[in-house]
């Protein structure tokens, strides 16, 4: 009984910390290899590796805003970050995302220039 | 580089050094200007996807199937956090709302998920506390 009672603090305290991360909303991506995501100015904005495509998201429904092709000749899409109003996208040429930059551009996906990633 | 994230002041680019095969995380301002020296720079033995910066940790993608689909480093190296696969199957992008709710991808699911995290140093010393005590009992 002694045990018990020095045990159920810890228990329900481990229950509170394990409770604190969950997901608390699932939607369906914009495509099948989404591998790069950012948010800023109220959506989601994401990147397809294998299609080259970004896609600007509405984060409550889902939907689709805008979405625009973001193919380089030699380099696929991996990650993806939004600061400052613009969207920034790291390609790298595969297997190994060697010679990376990182692409800009702006929310109607127009292309405003590019910066070496590599060290 | 392969993953991106962003504070209010700049850009964090994230890969594996081709010499040293450590992982770095470089610092650019907006515009590309590469800052004095790697964020870091250090062996954590992870295969990563896309990063977050938040609360300047890098959180890692860490894709599926492992133990762990994110996990938290700060600048040390120190690994500070990480969310189990059981809780999010899987994660390749990452990012943070406004609203400090973390965003991930699953390929395999073809889903993006929002995660409500509210994670302190509390859920692996309390895991290490019931171990310490269970045993003593």
């Amino acid at each position: 009984m002694k045990q018990a009672l020095l045990l159920l603090p810890l228990v329900l305290l481990a229950g509170t910390a394990m409770a604190a991360t969950q997901i608390v909303a699932t939607l369906d991506a914009p495509d099948t290899n989404i591998t790069g995501l950012g948010f800023g100015n109220g959506s989601l904005w994401a990147v397809d590796h294998d299609t080259e495509f970004a896609y600007r998201v509405n984060p409550t429904t889902g939907a689709v805003e805008h979405s625009w092709y973001c193919s380089n000749s030699s380099r696929v899409p991996s990650g993806l970050t939004y600061a400052n109003g613009t969207i920034y996208i790291s390609m790298g040429n595969p297997p190994n995302l060697t010679s990376s930059y990182a692409y800009r551009y702006n929310e109607t996906g127009v292309y405003q220039g590019q910066f070496d990633l590599d060290c | 580089m392969t993953g991106l994230g962003a504070s209010a002041y700049s850009i964090y680019g994230a890969g594996v050094d081709t010499q040293t095969m450590k992982e770095v995380v470089e610092k650019y301002s907006f515009t590309g200007s590469i800052q004095t020296g790697p964020f870091f720079m250090l062996e954590l033995g992870i295969s990563f996807h896309d990063i977050a910066f938040h609360d300047n940790m890098i959180w890692y993608a860490l894709g599926s199937g492992g133990e762990n689909s994110v996990e938290v480093y700060n600048s040390s190296g120190s690994l500070i956090h990480w969310i189990p696969s059981s809780i999010v199957p899987g994660a390749y992008g990452l990012t943070f709302d406004d609203a400090g709710y973390l965003w991930a991808s699953d390929t395999n699911t073809d889903e993006l998920y929002k995660i409500s995290v509210d994670f302190t140093a509390l859920e692996r010393e309390t895991w290490g506390a019931i171990k310490a005590t269970v045993g003593s009992l």
